[in-house]
C-alpha cells in the first residue's frame, strides 16, 4: 500500500460518562448506571448493563422510575469535572502515540494513521493503552477517510473493538448493510429525502451519480459521498477553529423570582463565559442576554432577550458585568417564574488582532488584571476570587439540581478515592 | 526624588507577587527589577529546580491519587491518611503494593503472585487484618500499582 495514502482512526469511548462513574466506584462495577443531563433531566449516558435493560437515550428519567427501582439502577447526576479530566487523560495518552489528532468531542478523537505500516495493530494498541490508563473501554475505527473511520467505529462497537475498512471487499459488505442515517453527517431529514429517492443504504448513496447528489443536496453531501468511496475530502482539524460565539446558559434548579437573584445568576454566567473567552485568546464585541419561563409549567409566560454592543472589543469581566447588569434589568419582569437564562458573547475577535486604536484598544492593565484573576482561580479553584456582582453567597438557590453527583475524584483533593 | 525612588520599588513588589501567583518562571522578572539590564551571572548555569511531582508521577495521564485509611499497611510505611500515588499504566507484579477493588471498596495491599494465583496481603502486626484471596466472597480486581505514598506530618501550614 502507498505510504502516503491518508489513513484515519476514530477513537470513541464506550458509554463515556457512565464508564467514568464505574471506573471510580467499585460499587458500580457491572451494575446498570445511567447519567443524567444538567438538572437531572434526561438520560445522556447508559452503561452496557443499563442499555440491556432498555433505557433509551435522551428520555426524561421520571418516565423510567419504575425500571430504575425494579433493577436497582444507579442514577448519576452529570459530573463534568470528572468527565472533562478523564477526556484530557485520553487525549494525552493518544498524543504520546500519534503525531496528529483532532479532538472531535469530549469522548471522540480522530487520529492520523497515515504512513503506519499496520494501522489495525496500532489501533489495538491505542485501545489497550487507554483502557489500561483510564479504566474506560473504547473502540477504534480505521479507514482512508474520516467518514469511513467513523463508520468502522460503529461496526467496532458491535463487539470487535477495532475495525479497519481500508479493504474494499470488507467495505462493500459494511456499506451495503449501513442505513444512510448511520453515515456521519446525514441526519433524519436528509435520510428521509434519500429514502424517497430510493437510496436506502450507504453503498447506494456512494453509487449515485455525483452530479445528481450535488444538485439535490449540495456540496456537503457530495463530500460525504466521496469519502464513502474512499477519497479524502475532510482533513484532520488539529486546531479548533475560532468560535463565533460563546454561550453560558443554565436551566435553574428552582425558578428565579427576584431581580436580585437574576442579576447574580447572570453575573455568574458572564464570569464563566469571560473565562472561556480569555482562555481562547478572544475578545467580544457584543453581549447578548436572555431569560425565560418554563413552557412546561403553568403560570404567566415571558421570553425576554436583549443585547448591547461593546464600545471596544473586550475580555474584561468587569466591563461585561456592568453591561450584563444593564441588560438583566432591562429584560427582567417581576411576577414571572424564570426557569432558564443565559448570556452570549458575540462578534468575537482575536485579542492580539484587535484594532490598533490608541484610544480604544483594551488597556494592558485590564488584560493583566484579568490574567491574574484567571491564574488565581486556576490555582485555588474556580470561584476562589469572585466578583461582587456574583453575590456574597457561594450557595445559590438557582444552582443546578444535581442530587446524585459523584465526587470530583481527580480534580479535588478532598474528593480523591479512599483506600482501606 | 522621593517619588522617583519609590516608583521602581513599588513596581518590583507588585511584579513579584503577580509572578508568584502566575507561576510562570519565563516571566522576565530580572529585566524589570534591574533597570540597567545587568545580566545575572547565574543565567548561563540555570538548572531546572527539582520537582517532586515529576519525580513521583512518571505517567501523568494514568496517575491517580487516593487517601489511605486505616493501618493495614503501616509496616510498608503507609500511615493512615497518606496520599497514595497510583499508576494505572503499569503491570502489577509480585511484590508490588497495589490498589484493588474488593467488593464495593478500594483497598491498598501487597500483591503476592504464585502459579497464576494472587493474594492481597496486609502489612501490619494487627491480627484483625486478613489477606484477601480472590474467589472467596467479594469480587477482586487490581485497579493500579501504588508507586509511592506521601505521609504528611504537618498539614495545612
Amino acid at each position: 500500500m502507498n505510504m502516503d495514502t491518508p489513513m484515519f482512526g476514530l477513537v470513541d469511548m464506550n458509554s463515556f460518562y457512565a464508564s467514568c462513574e464505574q471506573a471510580f466506584s467499585p460499587r458500580l462495577r457491572k451494575r446498570p448506571v445511567v447519567v443524567l443531563s444538567n438538572n437531572d433531566g434526561c438520560i445522556v449516558a447508559r452503561s452496557p448493563e443499563a442499555k440491556a435493560l432498555g433505557f433509551p437515550m435522551a428520555a426524561p428519567i421520571f418516565e423510567w422510575k419504575q425500571l430504575v427501582e425494579q433493577h436497582n439502577v444507579e442514577v448519576c447526576s452529570s459530573n463534568y469535572a470528572l468527565y472533562g479530566d478523564m477526556s484530557a487523560r485520553v487525549v494525552s495518552i493518544l498524543r504520546e502515540a500519534v503525531p496528529r489528532l483532532e479532538i472531535y468531542s469530549i469522548d471522540e478523537c480522530f487520529v492520523d494513521l497515515t504512513g503506519i505500516r499496520d494501522p489495525l495493530a496500532l489501533a489495538s494498541e491505542l485501545r489497550r493503552r487507554i483502557e489500561r490508563g483510564t479504566g474506560i473501554p473504547c473502540c477504534v475505527g480505521v479507514g482512508p477517510t474520516k467518514v469511513l473511520a467513523k463508520l468502522a467505529n460503529k461496526v467496532a462497537k458491535r463487539g470487535a473493538g477495532v475495525v479497519d475498512l481500508t479493504d474494499a471487499t470488507d467495505r462493500e459488505v459494511v456499506l451495503a448493510q449501513t442505513v444512510v442515517t448511520d453515515v456521519w453527517g446525514i441526519g433524519a431529514r436528509w435520510g428521509d429525502r434519500l429514502q424517497k429517492m430510493g437510496i436506502a443504504d450507504a453503498r447506494a448513496l456512494r453509487d449515485v451519480p455525483p452530479a445528481c447528489i450535488r444538485k439535490s443536496f449540495g456540496v456537503v453531501m457530495e463530500r460525504i459521498q466521496c469519502e464513502l468511496a474512499g477519497l479524502t475530502c475532510l482533513e484532520l482539524e488539529e486546531v479548533e477553529p475560532d468560535r463565533k460565539q460563546i454561550f453560558c446558559t443554565r436551566s435553574f434548579g428552582r425558578a428565579i423570582e427576584s431581580r436580585e437573584e437574576m442579576r447574580e445568576a447572570c453575573a455568574a454566567f458572564v464570569v464563566r463565559a469571560a473565562e472561556k473567552l480569555r482562555g481562547r485568546g478572544l475578545c467580544t464585541g457584543a453581549l447578548y442576554l436572555f431569560m425565560h419561563t418554563s413552557a412546561f409549567r403553568a403560570g404567566p409566560q415571558h421570553h425576554g432577550a436583549a443585547s448591547l454592543p461593546m464600545p471596544v472589543p473586550t475580555s474584561d469581566t468587569r466591563t461585561l458585568l456592568r453591561v450584563a447588569r444593564l441588560l438583566a434589568d432591562r429584560v427582567y419582569r417581576p411576577g414571572f417564574r424564570f426557569a432558564k437564562a443565559g448570556v452570549g458573547l458575540l462578534d468575537l475577535t482575536r485579542a492580539d488582532r484587535g484594532q490598533a486604536d490608541f484610544f480604544h484598544a483594551q488597556s494592558a492593565k485590564s488584560v493583566t488584571t484579568m490574567a491574574v484573576v484567571d491564574r488565581i482561580n486556576e490555582r485555588f479553584g474556580r470561584g476562589a476570587l469572585r466578583f461582587g456582582a456574583q453575590g456574597a453567597s457561594t450557595v445559590h438557590r438557582w444552582r443546578m439540581r444535581q442530587t446524585n453527583k459523584s465526587p470530583a475524584y481527580t480534580t479535588n483533593w478532598s474528593d480523591i478515592i479512599v483506600a482501606r | 526624588m522621593n517619588a522617583l525612588n519609590f516608583a521602581p520599588i513599588d513596581r518590583v513588589a507588585i511584579l513579584c507577587r503577580a509572578d508568584d501567583l502566575m507561576d510562570s518562571p519565563e516571566l522576565p522578572i530580572l529585566t524589570h527589577v534591574v533597570p540597567c539590564g545587568f545580566p545575572s551571572p547565574a543565567e548561563d548555569h540555570a538548572d531546572e529546580r527539582l520537582d517532586i511531582v515529576r519525580r513521583l508521577v512518571k505517567h501523568p495521564a494514568s496517575t491517580y491519587f487516593a487517601h489511605a485509611q486505616g493501618d493495614s499497611m503501616v509496616k510498608a510505611g503507609i500511615l493512615s491518611g497518606a496520599i497514595l500515588v497510583i499508576d494505572r499504566s503499569l503491570h502489577a507484579q509480585h511484590g508490588d503494593v497495589v490498589l484493588a477493588a474488593v467488593g464495593d471498596e478500594f483497598t491498598c495491599k501487597r500483591l503476592y503472585v504464585r502459579n497464576d494465583q494472587f493474594r492481597l496481603v496486609p502489612e501490619s502486626d494487627d491480627k484483625r487484618f486478613n489477606a484477601i484471596t480472590p474467589g472467596e466472597g467479594d469480587e477482586v480486581a487490581i485497579w493500579g500499582v501504588v508507586t509511592a505514598a506521601v505521609n504528611e506530618y504537618r498539614r495545612g501550614h
